[in-house]
Protein backbone atom coordinates (compact mmCIF):
# COMPACT_ATOMS: atom_id res chain seq x y z
CA UNK A 1 0.00 0.00 0.00
CA UNK A 2 1.34 3.35 -1.01
CA UNK A 3 -0.13 6.81 -0.80
CA UNK A 4 -0.25 8.95 -3.90
CA UNK A 5 0.61 12.66 -3.76
CA UNK A 6 -3.00 13.69 -4.38
CA UNK A 7 -4.14 11.65 -1.41
CA UNK A 8 -1.84 13.75 0.77
CA UNK A 9 -3.21 16.93 -0.74
CA UNK A 10 -6.85 15.93 -0.12
CA UNK A 11 -6.04 14.81 3.40
CA UNK A 12 -4.34 18.12 4.03
CA UNK A 13 -7.33 20.13 2.83
CA UNK A 14 -9.71 17.99 4.89
CA UNK A 15 -7.56 18.51 8.00
CA UNK A 16 -7.43 22.26 7.46
CA UNK A 17 -11.23 22.29 7.11
CA UNK A 18 -11.51 20.17 10.22
CA UNK A 19 -9.79 22.97 12.11
CA UNK A 20 -12.95 25.01 11.63
CA UNK A 21 -14.98 22.35 13.40
CA UNK A 22 -12.45 21.53 16.11
CA UNK A 23 -11.67 24.77 17.90
CA UNK A 24 -8.30 23.86 19.32
CA UNK A 25 -5.79 25.09 16.79
CA UNK A 26 -3.55 22.14 16.18
CA UNK A 27 -5.20 20.15 13.35
CA UNK A 28 -4.39 22.93 10.92
CA UNK A 29 -0.64 22.21 11.27
CA UNK A 30 -1.21 18.58 10.39
CA UNK A 31 -3.15 19.76 7.36
CA UNK A 32 -0.44 22.17 6.25
CA UNK A 33 2.16 19.46 6.77
CA UNK A 34 0.06 17.08 4.67
CA UNK A 35 0.00 19.63 1.85
CA UNK A 36 3.78 19.92 2.07
CA UNK A 37 3.95 16.10 2.00
CA UNK A 38 1.98 16.12 -1.25
CA UNK A 39 4.71 18.23 -2.81
CA UNK A 40 7.41 16.01 -1.32
CA UNK A 41 5.77 12.82 -2.66
CA UNK A 42 5.27 14.48 -6.04
CA UNK A 43 9.01 15.21 -6.17
CA UNK A 44 10.14 11.87 -4.74
CA UNK A 45 7.50 9.12 -5.26
CA UNK A 46 9.89 6.42 -4.11
CA UNK A 47 9.56 7.22 -0.38
CA UNK A 48 8.09 4.41 1.72
CA UNK A 49 4.90 4.95 3.68
CA UNK A 50 6.79 4.72 6.97
CA UNK A 51 9.18 7.46 5.95
CA UNK A 52 6.29 9.56 4.69
CA UNK A 53 4.42 9.26 7.99
CA UNK A 54 7.55 10.02 10.02
CA UNK A 55 8.25 13.04 7.84
CA UNK A 56 4.67 14.22 8.23
CA UNK A 57 4.81 13.97 12.03
CA UNK A 58 8.12 15.82 12.14
CA UNK A 59 6.81 18.55 9.82
CA UNK A 60 3.70 19.05 11.94
CA UNK A 61 5.69 19.35 15.14
CA UNK A 62 8.11 21.76 13.52
CA UNK A 63 5.25 23.95 12.38
CA UNK A 64 3.64 24.02 15.79
CA UNK A 65 6.97 24.99 17.33
CA UNK A 66 7.45 27.70 14.70
CA UNK A 67 3.97 29.04 15.31
CA UNK A 68 4.57 29.37 19.04
CA UNK A 69 7.73 31.37 18.43
CA UNK A 70 5.83 33.76 16.17
CA UNK A 71 2.70 34.04 18.27
CA UNK A 72 4.21 34.74 21.74
CA UNK A 73 1.38 33.52 23.99
CA UNK A 74 2.35 35.91 26.76
CA UNK A 75 1.42 38.96 24.75
CA UNK A 76 -1.88 40.68 25.56
CA UNK A 77 -3.37 43.52 23.62
CA UNK A 78 -6.02 44.23 26.22
CA UNK A 79 -6.58 43.18 29.77
CA UNK A 80 -10.30 43.91 29.75
CA UNK A 81 -12.22 41.04 31.30
CA UNK A 82 -9.16 39.49 32.90
CA UNK A 83 -9.04 39.00 36.65
CA UNK A 84 -6.48 41.67 37.39
CA UNK A 85 -8.07 43.79 34.75
CA UNK A 86 -7.06 47.21 33.61
CA UNK A 87 -6.91 48.43 37.19
CA UNK A 88 -3.30 47.46 37.82
CA UNK A 89 -1.10 50.47 37.17
CA UNK A 90 -3.91 52.99 37.49
CA UNK A 91 -2.75 56.15 39.26
CA UNK A 92 -4.95 57.79 41.88
CA UNK A 93 -4.80 60.42 44.58
CA UNK A 94 -4.59 59.37 48.20
CA UNK A 95 -7.28 61.21 50.16
CA UNK A 96 -6.73 59.33 53.41
CA UNK A 97 -3.26 58.52 54.68
CA UNK A 98 -2.28 54.86 54.53
CA UNK A 99 0.14 52.92 56.70
CA UNK A 100 0.94 49.20 57.10
CA UNK A 101 -1.75 48.77 59.73
CA UNK A 102 -4.04 51.57 58.72
CA UNK A 103 -6.37 51.58 55.77
CA UNK A 104 -6.34 54.64 53.59
CA UNK A 105 -8.60 55.95 50.88
CA UNK A 106 -7.65 56.48 47.29
CA UNK A 107 -9.62 58.49 44.74
CA UNK A 108 -9.43 58.08 40.98
CA UNK A 109 -10.07 60.52 38.22
CA UNK A 110 -12.47 58.11 36.56
CA UNK A 111 -14.31 55.30 38.31
CA UNK A 112 -12.31 52.12 38.69
CA UNK A 113 -14.15 48.80 39.14
CA UNK A 114 -17.41 50.62 39.61
CA UNK A 115 -16.40 53.19 42.21
CA UNK A 116 -14.41 56.38 42.34
CA UNK A 117 -13.12 55.93 45.85
CA UNK A 118 -11.60 52.78 47.27
CA UNK A 119 -10.24 51.73 50.60
CA UNK A 120 -6.58 50.94 50.10
CA UNK A 121 -3.73 49.09 51.75
CA UNK A 122 -0.02 49.67 51.45
CA UNK A 123 3.24 48.16 52.63
CA UNK A 124 4.72 51.52 53.54
CA UNK A 125 3.45 54.72 55.06
CA UNK A 126 2.12 57.22 52.51
CA UNK A 127 0.68 60.59 53.59
CA UNK A 128 -2.59 61.90 52.15
CA UNK A 129 -2.33 63.95 48.99
CA UNK A 130 0.29 61.73 47.34
CA UNK A 131 -0.21 60.09 43.99
CA UNK A 132 -0.33 56.32 44.25
CA UNK A 133 -0.32 53.45 41.78
CA UNK A 134 -2.45 50.32 42.10
CA UNK A 135 -0.40 47.13 42.27
CA UNK A 136 -3.05 44.59 43.26
CA UNK A 137 -6.76 44.18 43.85
CA UNK A 138 -7.54 42.40 47.10
CA UNK A 139 -11.26 41.92 47.31
CA UNK A 140 -12.75 45.29 48.07
CA UNK A 141 -9.38 46.84 48.85
CA UNK A 142 -6.69 48.07 46.52
CA UNK A 143 -3.03 47.66 47.25
CA UNK A 144 -1.08 50.77 46.31
CA UNK A 145 2.48 52.04 46.15
CA UNK A 146 3.77 55.57 45.82
CA UNK A 147 3.65 56.56 42.18
CA UNK B 1 3.66 -4.44 7.92
CA UNK B 2 7.09 -3.59 9.21
CA UNK B 3 7.88 -2.72 12.83
CA UNK B 4 9.09 0.68 11.69
CA UNK B 5 5.69 1.51 10.27
CA UNK B 6 3.88 0.56 13.48
CA UNK B 7 6.27 2.66 15.57
CA UNK B 8 5.78 5.64 13.28
CA UNK B 9 1.98 5.28 13.47
CA UNK B 10 2.23 5.07 17.27
CA UNK B 11 4.39 8.19 17.36
CA UNK B 12 1.89 9.93 15.11
CA UNK B 13 -1.01 9.05 17.40
CA UNK B 14 1.02 10.17 20.42
CA UNK B 15 1.80 13.53 18.80
CA UNK B 16 -1.82 14.09 17.76
CA UNK B 17 -3.23 13.26 21.18
CA UNK B 18 -0.59 15.26 23.01
CA UNK B 19 -1.14 18.32 20.87
CA UNK B 20 -4.92 17.96 21.09
CA UNK B 21 -4.83 17.85 24.86
CA UNK B 22 -1.93 20.20 25.34
CA UNK B 23 -2.90 23.19 23.24
CA UNK B 24 -5.57 25.22 24.98
CA UNK B 25 -7.12 28.33 23.53
CA UNK B 26 -8.96 30.51 26.06
CA UNK B 27 -11.41 33.19 25.02
CA UNK B 28 -11.02 36.66 26.46
CA UNK B 29 -12.91 36.94 29.73
CA UNK B 30 -12.02 33.48 31.01
CA UNK B 31 -9.22 32.14 33.13
CA UNK B 32 -8.52 28.52 33.84
CA UNK B 33 -6.90 27.00 36.86
CA UNK B 34 -4.38 24.27 36.09
CA UNK B 35 -3.41 21.64 38.61
CA UNK B 36 -0.21 19.63 38.20
CA UNK B 37 -0.51 16.28 39.92
CA UNK B 38 -3.39 17.58 42.03
CA UNK B 39 -1.71 20.76 43.23
CA UNK B 40 -2.30 24.25 41.97
CA UNK B 41 0.18 24.96 39.23
CA UNK B 42 -0.89 28.02 37.31
CA UNK B 43 -3.61 30.14 35.83
CA UNK B 44 -4.14 30.12 32.08
CA UNK B 45 -4.79 33.56 30.58
CA UNK B 46 -6.83 34.31 27.48
CA UNK B 47 -5.17 33.27 24.24
CA UNK B 48 -3.06 30.29 23.27
CA UNK B 49 -1.76 28.17 26.13
CA UNK B 50 0.19 24.94 26.32
CA UNK B 51 -0.08 22.45 29.13
CA UNK B 52 1.45 19.05 29.59
CA UNK B 53 -1.53 16.71 29.13
CA UNK B 54 -0.24 13.83 31.25
CA UNK B 55 0.67 15.91 34.30
CA UNK B 56 -1.57 18.92 34.11
CA UNK B 57 -5.30 19.07 34.42
CA UNK B 58 -7.59 22.02 33.86
CA UNK B 59 -9.42 21.87 37.19
CA UNK B 60 -11.60 24.98 37.03
CA UNK B 61 -12.78 27.32 34.34
CA UNK B 62 -13.60 30.79 35.63
CA UNK B 63 -15.37 33.68 34.03
CA UNK B 64 -13.52 36.85 34.94
CA UNK B 65 -16.06 39.23 33.48
CA UNK B 66 -18.42 40.96 35.86
CA UNK B 67 -20.93 38.49 37.21
CA UNK B 68 -24.52 39.57 37.70
CA UNK B 69 -25.73 38.02 40.90
CA UNK B 70 -29.44 38.02 41.58
CA UNK B 71 -30.16 37.95 45.28
CA UNK B 72 -33.58 36.45 45.69
CA UNK B 73 -36.45 38.13 47.48
CA UNK B 74 -36.58 37.60 51.22
CA UNK B 75 -38.62 38.69 54.18
CA UNK B 76 -36.86 40.98 56.61
CA UNK B 77 -38.12 42.10 60.00
CA UNK B 78 -37.29 45.66 60.95
CA UNK B 79 -36.57 46.90 64.47
CA UNK B 80 -40.18 47.96 64.94
CA UNK B 81 -41.38 44.46 63.97
CA UNK B 82 -42.62 45.28 60.50
CA UNK B 83 -42.14 42.70 57.76
CA UNK B 84 -40.71 43.98 54.50
CA UNK B 85 -39.68 42.21 51.32
CA UNK B 86 -36.34 43.02 49.75
CA UNK B 87 -34.28 41.70 46.91
CA UNK B 88 -31.00 42.91 45.56
CA UNK B 89 -28.70 42.59 42.62
CA UNK B 90 -24.95 42.50 42.95
CA UNK B 91 -22.20 42.89 40.42
CA UNK B 92 -19.12 40.97 41.39
CA UNK B 93 -15.86 40.27 39.64
CA UNK B 94 -13.32 37.56 40.24
CA UNK B 95 -10.06 39.40 40.88
CA UNK B 96 -8.10 36.48 42.26
CA UNK B 97 -9.06 33.24 40.51
CA UNK B 98 -6.98 31.09 42.85
CA UNK B 99 -8.72 32.33 45.98
CA UNK B 100 -12.08 32.19 44.24
CA UNK B 101 -11.80 28.47 43.54
CA UNK B 102 -9.80 27.30 46.54
CA UNK B 103 -11.11 29.73 49.16
CA UNK B 104 -14.74 28.73 48.97
CA UNK B 105 -16.68 25.91 47.34
CA UNK B 106 -19.04 28.07 45.32
CA UNK B 107 -18.23 31.73 45.44
CA UNK B 108 -21.40 32.90 43.70
CA UNK B 109 -23.61 31.01 46.12
CA UNK B 110 -21.45 32.13 49.04
CA UNK B 111 -21.59 35.80 48.19
CA UNK B 112 -25.32 35.58 47.49
CA UNK B 113 -25.96 34.11 50.92
CA UNK B 114 -23.66 36.65 52.50
CA UNK B 115 -25.55 39.49 50.89
CA UNK B 116 -28.86 38.03 52.03
CA UNK B 117 -27.82 37.69 55.66
CA UNK B 118 -26.06 41.05 55.74
CA UNK B 119 -29.09 42.73 54.24
CA UNK B 120 -31.24 41.13 56.92
CA UNK B 121 -29.02 42.35 59.72
CA UNK B 122 -28.72 45.89 58.35
CA UNK B 123 -32.45 46.28 57.81
CA UNK B 124 -33.11 44.59 61.16
CA UNK B 125 -31.41 47.49 62.90
CA UNK B 126 -33.56 50.06 61.16
CA UNK B 127 -37.06 51.32 61.73
CA UNK B 128 -39.53 50.59 58.95
CA UNK B 129 -39.71 54.16 57.71
CA UNK B 130 -35.94 54.55 57.72
CA UNK B 131 -35.52 51.27 55.85
CA UNK B 132 -37.96 52.32 53.17
CA UNK B 133 -36.32 55.67 52.61
CA UNK B 134 -32.58 55.07 52.91
CA UNK B 135 -31.54 52.71 50.16
CA UNK B 136 -28.23 54.45 49.63
CA UNK B 137 -27.27 54.00 53.25
CA UNK B 138 -28.15 50.31 53.09
CA UNK B 139 -26.11 49.97 49.92
CA UNK B 140 -23.03 51.57 51.41
CA UNK B 141 -23.19 49.52 54.58
CA UNK B 142 -23.79 46.33 52.61
CA UNK B 143 -20.68 46.89 50.55
CA UNK B 144 -18.66 47.65 53.64
CA UNK B 145 -19.73 44.53 55.50
CA UNK B 146 -19.08 42.22 52.58
CA UNK B 147 -15.59 43.61 52.00
CA UNK B 148 -13.78 41.41 54.52
CA UNK B 149 -15.08 38.11 53.17
CA UNK B 150 -14.58 39.30 49.62
CA UNK B 151 -10.83 39.51 50.24
CA UNK B 152 -10.67 35.88 51.28
CA UNK B 153 -12.62 34.76 48.27
CA UNK B 154 -10.73 36.83 45.71
CA UNK B 155 -13.84 38.69 44.70
CA UNK B 156 -14.49 42.37 44.25
CA UNK B 157 -18.02 43.51 44.90
CA UNK B 158 -18.44 46.28 42.38
CA UNK B 159 -21.87 47.29 43.50
CA UNK B 160 -24.89 46.05 45.36
CA UNK B 161 -28.23 47.55 44.44
CA UNK B 162 -31.43 47.12 46.40
CA UNK B 163 -33.91 46.31 43.69
CA UNK B 164 -37.09 46.22 45.69
CA UNK B 165 -37.86 47.16 49.22
CA UNK B 166 -41.53 47.03 50.01
CA UNK B 167 -43.73 46.17 52.95
CA UNK B 168 -45.39 42.74 52.91
CA UNK B 169 -49.02 42.52 51.81
CA UNK B 170 -50.46 42.54 55.33
CA UNK B 171 -48.11 45.34 56.32
CA UNK B 172 -49.17 47.35 53.31
CA UNK B 173 -52.81 46.91 54.30
CA UNK B 174 -52.05 48.03 57.85
CA UNK B 175 -50.17 51.07 56.55
CA UNK B 176 -53.07 52.02 54.36
CA UNK B 177 -55.44 51.69 57.30
CA UNK B 178 -53.13 53.83 59.37
CA UNK B 179 -53.01 56.49 56.70
CA UNK B 180 -56.81 56.45 56.40
CA UNK B 181 -57.22 56.71 60.17
CA UNK B 182 -54.82 59.60 60.23
CA UNK B 183 -56.88 61.42 57.62
CA UNK B 184 -60.05 60.74 59.56
CA UNK B 185 -58.48 62.03 62.73
CA UNK B 186 -57.48 65.20 60.94
CA UNK B 187 -61.00 65.59 59.57
CA UNK B 188 -62.53 65.19 63.04
CA UNK B 189 -60.12 67.70 64.53
CA UNK B 190 -60.83 70.19 61.79
CA UNK B 191 -64.57 69.77 62.32
CA UNK B 192 -64.28 70.25 66.09
CA UNK B 193 -62.12 73.31 65.61
CA UNK B 194 -64.79 74.76 63.34
CA UNK B 195 -67.49 74.19 65.94
CA UNK B 196 -65.37 75.76 68.65
CA UNK B 197 -64.69 78.79 66.52
CA UNK B 198 -68.38 79.13 65.74
CA UNK B 199 -69.39 78.95 69.42
CA UNK B 200 -66.82 81.58 70.36
CA UNK B 201 -68.01 83.90 67.61
CA UNK B 202 -71.64 83.44 68.66
CA UNK B 203 -70.85 84.24 72.29
CA UNK B 204 -68.92 87.29 71.21
CA UNK B 205 -71.88 88.39 69.14
CA UNK B 206 -74.18 87.99 72.16
CA UNK B 207 -71.82 89.95 74.36
CA UNK B 208 -71.61 92.72 71.82
CA UNK B 209 -75.38 92.92 71.35
CA UNK B 210 -75.97 92.94 75.14
CA UNK B 211 -73.50 95.79 75.47
CA UNK B 212 -75.29 97.74 72.79
CA UNK B 213 -78.68 96.95 74.36
CA UNK B 214 -77.45 98.26 77.68
CA UNK B 215 -76.10 101.38 76.00
CA UNK B 216 -79.40 101.83 74.24
CA UNK B 217 -81.36 101.54 77.50
CA UNK B 218 -79.10 104.04 79.18
CA UNK B 219 -79.51 106.40 76.27
CA UNK B 220 -83.27 105.92 76.31
CA UNK B 221 -83.43 106.66 80.02
CA UNK B 222 -81.29 109.73 79.55
CA UNK B 223 -83.52 110.83 76.71
CA UNK B 224 -86.70 110.43 78.77
CA UNK B 225 -85.08 112.21 81.71
CA UNK B 226 -84.21 115.04 79.34
CA UNK B 227 -87.73 115.02 77.92
CA UNK B 228 -89.28 115.16 81.37
CA UNK B 229 -86.92 117.91 82.35
CA UNK B 230 -87.85 119.90 79.29
CA UNK B 231 -91.54 119.31 79.83
CA UNK B 232 -91.19 120.35 83.47
CA UNK B 233 -89.24 123.47 82.39
CA UNK B 234 -91.83 124.32 79.80
CA UNK B 235 -94.69 123.90 82.21
CA UNK B 236 -93.15 126.06 84.91
CA UNK B 237 -95.76 127.04 87.53
CA UNK B 238 -98.86 126.91 85.40
CA UNK B 239 -100.68 123.63 85.81
CA UNK B 240 -103.13 124.43 83.02
CA UNK B 241 -101.46 122.99 79.92
CA UNK B 242 -100.12 120.05 81.84
CA UNK B 243 -103.52 119.33 83.16
CA UNK B 244 -104.76 119.42 79.63
CA UNK B 245 -102.27 116.93 78.28
CA UNK B 246 -102.60 114.64 81.22
CA UNK B 247 -106.33 114.77 81.12
CA UNK B 248 -106.38 114.07 77.40
CA UNK B 249 -104.11 111.05 77.83
CA UNK B 250 -106.12 109.84 80.78
CA UNK B 251 -109.32 109.95 78.84
CA UNK B 252 -107.69 108.32 75.83
CA UNK B 253 -106.47 105.49 78.06
CA UNK B 254 -109.90 104.96 79.51
CA UNK B 255 -111.33 105.02 76.00
CA UNK B 256 -108.90 102.26 74.93
CA UNK B 257 -109.91 100.29 78.00
CA UNK B 258 -113.53 100.65 77.09
CA UNK B 259 -113.04 99.65 73.47
CA UNK B 260 -111.33 96.38 74.51
CA UNK B 261 -113.43 93.24 73.90
CA UNK B 262 -113.17 92.00 77.44
CA UNK B 263 -114.22 95.33 78.96
CA UNK B 264 -117.53 95.07 80.69
CA UNK B 265 -117.26 98.00 82.94
CA UNK B 266 -115.48 101.33 82.70
CA UNK B 267 -115.08 103.33 85.83
CA UNK B 268 -114.54 106.99 85.31
CA UNK B 269 -113.57 109.11 88.31
CA UNK B 270 -116.30 111.58 89.01
CA UNK B 271 -113.98 114.34 89.80
CA UNK B 272 -111.53 114.15 86.95
CA UNK B 273 -109.97 117.51 87.59
CA UNK B 274 -109.24 116.72 91.22
CA UNK B 275 -107.82 113.33 90.35
CA UNK B 276 -105.38 114.82 87.84
CA UNK B 277 -104.42 117.51 90.30
CA UNK B 278 -103.82 114.86 92.94
CA UNK B 279 -101.60 112.95 90.54
CA UNK B 280 -99.70 116.11 89.78
CA UNK B 281 -99.33 117.05 93.41
CA UNK B 282 -97.86 113.64 94.11
CA UNK B 283 -95.52 114.08 91.14
CA UNK B 284 -94.37 117.39 92.54
CA UNK B 285 -93.80 115.81 95.88
CA UNK B 286 -91.63 113.11 94.26
CA UNK B 287 -89.60 115.75 92.42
Amino acid sequence: MNIEWWQWAVAGIVLILAELAIPSFFVIWFGVAALVMALVVLAAPALTLTTQLALWTALSLAMVALWFRVFKPGFHKTRIGTSAGEVIGEVGLLVGAVAPFQRGRVRFQRPVLGAEEWVCLAESEIPAGERVRVVAVEGSFLKVVKA
Amino acid sequence: MSEGFIVVVAVLIFVVVTLAKGVRILPQGEEWIVERLGKYHGTLKPGLNVIIPYLDKVAYKLVTKDIILDVQEQEVITRDNAVILTNAIAFIKVTDPVKAVYGVTDFAEAIRNLIMTTLRSIVGEMELDAALSSRDKIKARLRESIADEAVDWGLTVKSVEIQDIKPSASMQRAMELQAAAERERKAAVTKAEGAKQAAILEAEARLESAKRDADAQVMLAEASAEAIRRVAAAIGDQPGPMMYILGEKYIAAIERMGSADSAKLVVLPADLQETVRGLLARGKLAV
